[in-house]
């Protein structure tokens, strides 16, 4: 098995398609930072066939030669049984595809020992293997001098001292790269040593492989790395504390959670003020009509109401990624893996759920931390039930609704609308591990790598990947469901002279009036009443559309489903419009009760004209029984197809994505049907 | 504490913070718990190192540190070095 006896690969390949360099390392190594160094801006994201394991595939450019270079997972070996090593060893031996013409594999260069265990099981495949060892300057800063020609008479492989982060040693690989792939390095066979270890069994040769690893790392290396280790020891001791290290986790959750909605802010109002700002241009070029009525209401408007979470979204992953390099993400999932236990999660789920608030579609990308792939489907199926930045709108109206004018009753509902989330969330995964998918959580193994001063650049160029996979994953849906949406309500149209058989008198009257008024303002010259008038004429015939096409009448169809809630048919609607993306309940609200969608974004018109809304019976529409509701039916149900679809993507079926779906929506009509119920046999209907 | 093998062999999870023993067997039915232990080098013949005991624990293998459950700490008998004593 460790013979080299394919000759053809060593050769240049043709100049049909580029070569392709797999990138190989444990984590920490500093493999990514390299990739970014050596592909730049060029890189792309994509899943390995039929897998949701994440490749990213960049291009470099070497004496002229287009090479591409694969980023492979980071692992420790290639025969553990976990689905990332055997994707990695499948994408060597070209198991799946063209077998890469070179394999360059990232050493720590203050971690030899460890890091050679990896080294010796890729170097046993047939294929040429150059050796980058990194971090190469914060190994000399600690007084440690590697020899790298011993070791690369150790491991019959090149081997080039480089430090990533600041580019040291750069040119010096490259040429080596080169050199190889000209098949100008020749092969060497497999050195008698490490040639012995791949002919052990079972444990025998993990044990064999590591004496390997521990004699060559001695005999290369002078020195050890105290400085680092004792730094990291220190630092440690308080971070990984039964105590104050769950301080500091929750100090640094608090401080992440309050940079990602102070930071967005601002990005945030510039997206939306930047979609009604083309919405409203591009209505006053197109003539009035059902086109102008698509692209502005429906393209502009649905996709903009989802691309207005693309700030929180890089910001979170920005953040992510410096706390993931300072080696910081690691003690997190440690201290936090006793109390996610007790719900059968791992302590690594902690970084999907705390990204689940500011958007779920993040969070279950985020999920690809967690190794287990049963934790990984609970955390999965539960992440939808924390409160998203998408609820908040939402929440906003109904807490107006009930408390205006009192801001800490309103403030308390915020706060217990996101607590009974987490509870909602842990319960639900505590459920999950009792029943579907049952088991304890993968007990911890984890490396706690040495602390480090985190890449910025890495963290820009992080950001900027997991931002466009949002926009890919999320973009297409979106405008479908838009299109959809738009359709529903607006077809079929109701004819002008129809309206009079489809409105009261009372708003009929109204209609004419408005009119009337118009016309005089119009005639007076006073163009700016005559506008408002208009456009108050303009909201009324609006509710009545609204009401006469699809939407309005499957409303009015399921209106005895959710009678018991305390949902009229106009809430159904809202409820309808919302399932593609829970803050359309405000303006599709605004829309049915005639305030007009413009009107939503003044919130004191829309609260008052919802408050004064009253049943047949003259009782309120909006009592605190329906309010309280609406709001636990928000909080719970799964109103979002962008996540859906993202599920899917993650889960690899629709399985997990329609029992998604079933169980939260389940969970919320059963959480509104008994808080209805109850409140309004209290008296507070 | 587990006695697994052999008189001073004692479990991983049994052992004194600071102290350094020899790993001389695993005893772990999940197979891919196994491997997940053996990649990272807590496998038979090394040297590991207590730093701090509890659940998660910390331990030092080939120089990394290395959070490590209670439940597969106890399953890893380690033969304690000279002075090494239990916790």
């Amino acid at each position: 098995m460790n013979s080299i006896t394919t000759p053809a690969v060593w050769l240049p390949l043709a100049a049909t398609a580029p070569p392709t360099i797999a990138l190989v390392g444990n984590p920490n190594t500093g493999k990514t930072t390299l990739f970014n160094r050596l592909t730049g801006l060029r890189a792309k994201t994509a899943n390995f066939p039929g897998t949701t394991i994440e490749r990213r595939v960049g291009a470099l450019v070497l004496g002229g030669r287009r090479i591409e270079v694969e980023d492979l997972p980071g692992l420790y070996g290639l025969t553990a049984g976990n689905i990332e090593e055997r994707v990695a060893g499948d994408a060597l031996r070209g198991v799946a595809g063209r077998r890469p013409a070179a394999a360059l594999v990232v050493v720590e260069a203050t971690n030899l020992a460890r890091n050679l265990y990896l080294v010796s099981q890729v170097r046993e495949l047939d294929i040429p293997v150059l050796i980058a060892l990194n971090m190469i300057d914060l190994a000399e800063s600690e007084g440690l001098r590697v020899d790298t020609q011993a070791l690369a008479r150790e491991l019959g492989a090149p081997v080039v001292a480089l430090s990533a982060r600041t580019g040291q040693g750069l040119g010096e690989l490259r040429a080596a790269l080169a050199a190889l792939l000209d098949g100008r390095t020749p092969p060497v066979p497999l050195p008698k040593p490490l040639a012995a270890c791949g002919s052990c069994t079972g444990c025998a040769q993990h044990s064999a492989r590591f004496d390997w690893a521990e004699s060559v790392a001695a005999n290369t290396t002078i020195g050890t790395p105290r400085l680092s280790a004792a730094r990291t020891a220190r630092i440690d001791r308080v971070l990984t504390h039964p105590v104050w290290g769950l301080a500091v986790f929750a100090a640094v959750m608090a401080s992440m959670f309050v940079a990602l909605f102070a930071l967005a802010e601002l990005p945030m109002a510039g997206i939306e003020y930047a979609f009604s700002s083309l919405g409203a241009w591009v209505g006053g070029t197109l003539a009035e009509g059902d086109a102008r009525s698509f692209i502005v209401d429906g393209v502009i408007g649905g996709v903009g109401g989802v691309i207005v979470f693309l700030p929180q979204i890089c910001i979170l992953f920005f953040l992510l990624s410096l706390l993931e390099d300072s080696g910081y993400l690691a003690r997190a999932a440690f201290v936090m893996d006793k109390l996610m236990g007790k719900v059968g999660l791992p302590g690594k789920a902690f970084v999907p759920m705390l990204s689940a608030h500011a958007c779920a579609i993040p969070a279950l990308m985020s999920t690809r931390v967690i190794e287990d792939r049963r934790d990984r489907l609970v955390a999965i199926l539960v992440l939808p039930l924390l409160t998203c930045s998408a609820r908040l709108p939402v929440y906003a109206m109904i807490t107006a609704l009930l408390f205006a004018g009192r801001p800490l009753l309103g403030g308390l509902v915020f706060a217990g609308a996101y607590a009974f989330g987490i509870a909602m969330a842990l319960g639900a995964a505590w459920m999950f591990k009792r029943t579907l998918l049952p088991g304890a959580s993968r007990p911890l193994v984890l490396e706690l790598p040495t602390y480090k001063v985190p890449s910025l650049r890495n963290a820009l160029l992080a950001m900027r990947d997991r931002g466009g996979v949002f926009l890919r994953k999320a973009g297409g849906v979106i405008l479908l469901i838009s299109i959809a949406l738009w359709t529903l309500s607006t077809y079929p149209k109701l004819p002008a002279e129809r309206l009079a058989g489809v409105a009261p008198p009372s708003a009929m009257a109204e209609l004419r009036a408005l009119q009337a008024e118009a016309t005089a303002a119009e005639t007076a010259g006073a163009t700016e009443a005559a506008e408002a008038a208009s456009a108050r004429a303009a909201s009324i015939a609006g509710r009545y559309r609204l009401e006469y096409a699809l939407a309005g009448r499957i409303g009015k169809w399921i209106e005895p489903i959710f009678a018991p809630l305390g949902f009229d048919w106009r809430i159904d609607i809202g409820v309808l419009s919302s399932f593609a993306a829970r803050e359309t309940l405000v303006s599709t609200l605004a829309i049915v009760y005639g305030v007009g969608a413009d009107a939503a974004d003044d919130p004191g018109n829309l609260r008052d004209t919802l408050r004064a809304q009253v049943r047949a019976d003259g009782t309120p529409v909006f009592g605190p029984a329906t309010a309280f509701s609406l709001l636990v039916f928000f909080a719970l149900a799964m109103q979002c197809l962008p996540t859906q679809a993202v599920t899917r993507r993650e889960t690899g079926s629709w399985k997990y994505a329609a029992l998604q779906f079933a169980y939260m929506t389940a969970l919320a009509y059963a959480g509104a049907f008994c808080v209805y119920q109850v409140l309004s046999r209290l008296g507070l209907g | 504490m587990t006695r697994l093998e052999g008189d001073r062999s004692v479990s991983l999870a049994a052992l004194a913070e600071g102290t350094t023993g020899r790993i001389v067997a695993v005893d772990i039915d999940d197979s891919h718990d196994l491997e997940r232990l053996e990649v990272m080098g807590l496998c038979p013949g090394r040297t590991v190192e207590v730093v701090k005991r509890g659940d998660p624990m910390i331990v030092r293998v080939l120089s990394t540190r290395i959070g490590l459950a209670a439940v597969l700490a106890e399953r890893v008998a380690v033969q304690p070095h000279e002075g090494g004593g239990l916790g």
